[in-house]
């Protein structure tokens, strides 16, 4: 069972998004923050990080960069989700894989999940 | 003297026709007569325009050339004399013979007086007045040869002559070597006119020589005038032969009669005892010589207080300077202005001269109506004349003129736009018979001081309401500013100083001076600006950044202009610009409120989509059908909220021209096939079918036009209910890559075609069936097209369906 982690600072998101992954049949890891994140990484080793840009206490841009400069992390594919439009941008800015704009559709985010996770 | 004042033909033809006179005016540096009468046919049989055009070349060659020289002589001796004094009015008296046209010569006894001189005060033009005196010369002539002719025929001559003729006896002859005073104490009392001819009788009113002869010379001459004694006492002194003297004398009825006399006196032992002598009314020449002088002298004073009006002196001052002239021209003692005030029916005084110290200016009134001369002249609407105010029965005399001893005057209205302005009057203390010149002149001081209020009044209208302008603009914090093309001169009101922090001696503005305030990013864009409304493309309308001279700060300034053509080039181009730095810090931190606002709402938004879709997910999975039907009807509605709040926010975005592109490079055709996809998803019963030409490259913001494309379809969608094909086109030419959208479906009517892409526009069902959404989202599309340099249009049929296409530029290859 492939691996997920959900990074976002909103509990109900966090919560949503683990029903509907874990509904299709993957394993979902949660973390609130950009800290709480890199522990869960070191704990349940994701094979796919959704990683919110605007979190509260942490920037998710940093979080991606910081990730993809770590060899042990950087394999890892990341798709940032954000609520504006330039998510596109600064997804590429900060090395994401992927990118989504909240508020997304599940068809899409699970077509994005699976191109990497075949 | 003001140059070119002709005196009026009228006047001048008066002295014509009271005695026969040749009067002419002469230009004596260019030899031109500027002024010829009648006269001259009567004198030498020439029509005045035969002078007019011969000029003083013409006249002295009928000038007997016997008299040729002298009279020129005695010219160039005259003119030196009148050019050394100013004073000099009088040139020289001439005699000479000239050639009449039929053949004949006619002597001619002419006055030279000074009509006009130059600025340097020398002498420009001559006022000639000359009388045919061939029968007095004849009898001159005839007298001399008395003793041949014989006595009687020379009586008959003198009797039948126009000169009067006489002698005067003494009673008791006079020792000449008395003192002239003496003598002429002595002629008073014992002169008297021993015999004289019938011209002479008719001079002093009577009709035959009999009726006067034996009268003492004290019945004719005004004994006490100084002018007489002077007359006589200049006869004395030159030997008792006197030329061409004026003498001051009274007639019948007691009138004031002037006579120029020529006289010779008879001594016998040492002892004064008759005179000879001739004499020439000239009364009436005198008063019309005297009349054109006040005349000349009046427009001198018209034309002077015009200047004055013209200088932009105040009214009050103007109203002083006007009394003071009147007062010197009229010989006027009391002088007044007053203004009607037709609310209270009363005048007031606004300037006075001569009168008490009572009558106070802006405080003295005076009754309009019947109750005073300035009331009654307003009423008569013309100028009214007083002979006499112990008789005046039209009206009565109210304060200030009956406090004041004044017997005679003038009053004349001084007209006003819709009411008269008020009235100028004139009174004198001693009785004066006002004439028709003194009436003119009044009056035209009158319409100068009408004609000058009418324009302080405009001009003060003018002046409030650029002072009003200027307050507002000041109040406002606007900069006004001014710039002159042609010549490349940049004029700012101090508010625009005042913006940029530039002293203002600092530059003399051009184009460029104004250029280095501005911000180097906003540079280009204000040119472009400027380039774009001086080829008439837009109006000038910019929002950019200039750096205060004086504290180096960044400040945004909002401006907008008009140009001013002349044969279709530019000339000029006027505005105005404000401060917007604080608006635009307010702007951003409402932006950044709205965008944390919509990410605040989209975030709800998200887990709610997501808790939907869980949910539609495992209702299907138990095939719980209605269930999942109904949730995937939730879903649909959460993305229409979704697409409410981005428009929201473009709207507002759009409205303040701060939409935000980030450019990058992507293929055409891509995007839209990415969007195709999309929005089949969102209908089940619409085919969205492509026919694509070649892809091109663009540099573009990809969301944006994304979005434009996602609205196209949505559209397409939304408008054609029934469901049918949706056709996708896309084509490239040379500059620009195009899409359309075409659907079936309701259509549009074409006098709509236009606005479909105006704020809130919704095409409507004919049935009725009304469409959601907020009618933005053509709105945002095209200026989200415009905003890219392309273009977004319509083809429609009513209920057939519409074609909406743009198309952007393509990023070229360099």
């Amino acid at each position: 069972m492939k691996k997920i982690l959900v990074v976002d600072d909103d509990e109900s998101i966090l919560d949503a998004v683990s029903l509907l992954l874990e509904d299709v049949g993957y394993a979902v890891a949660k973390a609130s923050n950009g800290e709480k994140a890199h522990t869960a990484i070191a704990a349940c080793k994701p094979d796919l990080i959704l990683l919110d840009i605007l979190m509260s206490g942490s920037d998710g841009r940093d979080v991606c960069l910081n990730l993809k400069k770590d060899p042990k992390t950087k394999h890892i594919p990341i798709i940032m989700v954000a609520a504006h439009r330039q998510v596109g941008q600064e997804a590429q800015k900060c090395g994401a894989d992927d990118f989504l704009a909240k508020p997304f559709d599940m068809h899409d985010l699970l077509t994005k999940i699976e191109k990497y996770l075949q | 003297m003001v140059a070119g004042n002709l005196p009026e033909k009228e006047l001048i033809n008066l002295i014509h026709t009271q005695i026969p006179a040749l009067v002419v005016v002469y230009n004596i540096k260019t030899g031109v007569y500027t002024y010829v009468n009648d006269g001259i046919t009567t004198l030498l049989g020439y029509t005045p325009k035969d002078f007019l055009e011969g000029g003083i070349t013409f006249a002295s060659s009928l000038v007997h050339p016997d008299d040729l020289s002298r009279i020129r002589e005695q010219n160039r001796k005259a003119l030196e004399k009148a050019n050394k004094s100013e004073t000099t009015t009088v040139i020289e008296t001439f005699e000479y013979r000239m050639r009449h046209k039929n053949g004949s010569w006619r002597w001619l006894h002419s006055d030279g007086t000074v009509f006009e001189r130059d600025a340097k005060g020398k002498v420009l033009q001559v006022m000639n007045v000359s009388v045919d005196i061939t029968q007095r010369k004849e009898a001159e002539f005839l007298a001399e040869k008395k003793a041949l002719e014989g006595e009687q025929r020379y009586q008959a001559f003198v009797r039948q002559s126009n000169e009067g003729i006489w002698r005067f006896e003494l009673k008791k002859p006079v020792a000449i070597s008395l003192s002239p005073a003496k003598q002429v104490a002595h002629f008073f009392k014992y002169a008297f006119l021993a015999e004289c001819n019938d011209a002479t009788a008719r001079m002093y009113g009577y009709r035959k020589r009999e009726d006067i002869e034996g009268n003492m010379l004290s019945a004719f001459m005004v004994a006490d005038d100084p002018a007489n004694i002077d007359y006589l006492k200049a006869f004395i002194k030159s030997g008792y032969r006197l030329s061409q003297v004026q003498s001051h004398e009274k007639d019948k009825e007691g009138n004031d009669k002037y006579f120029e006399n020529s006289l010779v006196g008879v001594i016998e032992d040492g002892m004064l005892i008759r005179a000879w002598g001739t004499q020439r009314d000239i009364t009436e020449e005198k008063r019309v010589k005297q009349s054109l002088q006040i005349r000349l002298a009046q427009e001198t004073v018209v034309t002077e207080l015009g200047v004055s009006a013209l200088s932009g002196k105040s009214l009050k001052a103007l109203f002083q300077e006007a009394t003071e002239r009147v007062k010197e021209v009229l010989r006027g003692d009391y002088i007044s202005i007053l203004e009607y005030i037709p609310a209270e029916k009363v005048m007031v005084l606004r300037a006075g001269k001569g009168w008490k110290k009572e009558v106070g200016v802006d405080k003295t009134i005076v009754p309009a109506g019947k109750h005073s001369h300035a009331g009654y002249t307003l009423g008569a609407k013309r100028p009214v004349i007083i002979q006499d105010i112990a008789k005046e029965k039209r009206f009565s005399i109210s304060p200030p003129l009956s406090t004041h001893p004044a017997t005679s005057g003038v009053s004349c209205i001084i007209y006003g736009k819709d009411t008269p302005y008020g009235v100028l009057g004139v009174h004198t203390k001693d009785y004066r018979e006002f004439t028709r010149d003194d009436v003119i002149f009044l009056q035209s001081v009158a319409n100068l001081l009408a004609l000058t209020i009418e324009r302080k009044r405009i001009e003060d209208v003018l002046v409030l309401g650029e002072e009003r302008l200027r307050l507002a603009l000041d109040a406002g914090k606007i900069g006004v500013w001014d710039w002159d093309m042609r010549q490349n001169i940049l004029t700012w009101s101090d508010k625009v100083y005042e913006l940029y922090g530039v002293k203002k001696e600092k530059y003399p503005v051009t184009f460029e001076g104004f250029n280095k305030l501005i911000h180097t990013e906003d540079r280009e864009r204000v040119k472009k600006a400027i380039e774009e409304s001086l080829a008439g493309k837009a109006a000038y309308e910019i929002e950019f950044r200039i750096i205060r001279d004086n504290d180096k700060t960044v400040r945004w300034m909002y401006t907008r202009g008009m140009v001013f053509t002349k044969k279709d080039t530019a000339i000029r181009m006027l505005g105005a610009t404000i401060d917007i730095t604080k608006l635009r810090e307010l702007e951003k931190q409402k932006d950044e409120f709205l965008g944390i606002a919509s990410h605040e709402l989209k975030t709800p938004v998200t887990s709610l989509k997501a808790y939907t879709q869980v949910l539609q997910n495992r209702f299907a999975k138990i095939k719980h059908v209605e269930s999942a039907t109904l949730l995937a009807k939730m879903d649909n509605q959460l993305n229409k909220l979704t697409s409410l709040i981005a428009d929201l926010l473009d709207v507002t975005k759009i409205e303040k021209g701060r939409i935000q592109f980030s450019e990058s490079y992507f293929d055409f055709n891509e995007l839209v096939e990415e969007i195709r996809e999309e929005m089949q998803r969102t209908t089940e019963k619409h085919r969205l079918t492509t026919a694509f030409g070649r892809s091109k490259t663009v540099k573009a913001d990809r969301d944006r036009i994304g979005q434009v494309v996602t609205n196209l379809l949505a559209n397409a969608i939304k408008y054609s209910p029934q469901g049918e094909n949706i056709i996708i086109k896309t084509w490239a030419d040379k500059d620009m890559i195009s899409v359309s959208v075409q659907d079936f479906g309701i259509g549009i009517a074409a006098d709509k075609k236009e606005k479909v892409f105006e704020r809130f526009f919704r095409e409507d069902d004919p049935k009725k069936v009304s469409f959601p959404g907020l009618g933005l989202g053509l709105y945002i599309s095209s200026e989200i097209i415009r905003r890219h340099d392309g273009n977004i249009w319509v083809e429609s049929q009513k209920g057939k369906g519409s074609v909406f296409s743009f198309s952007i530029p393509i990023e070229k290859q360099l």
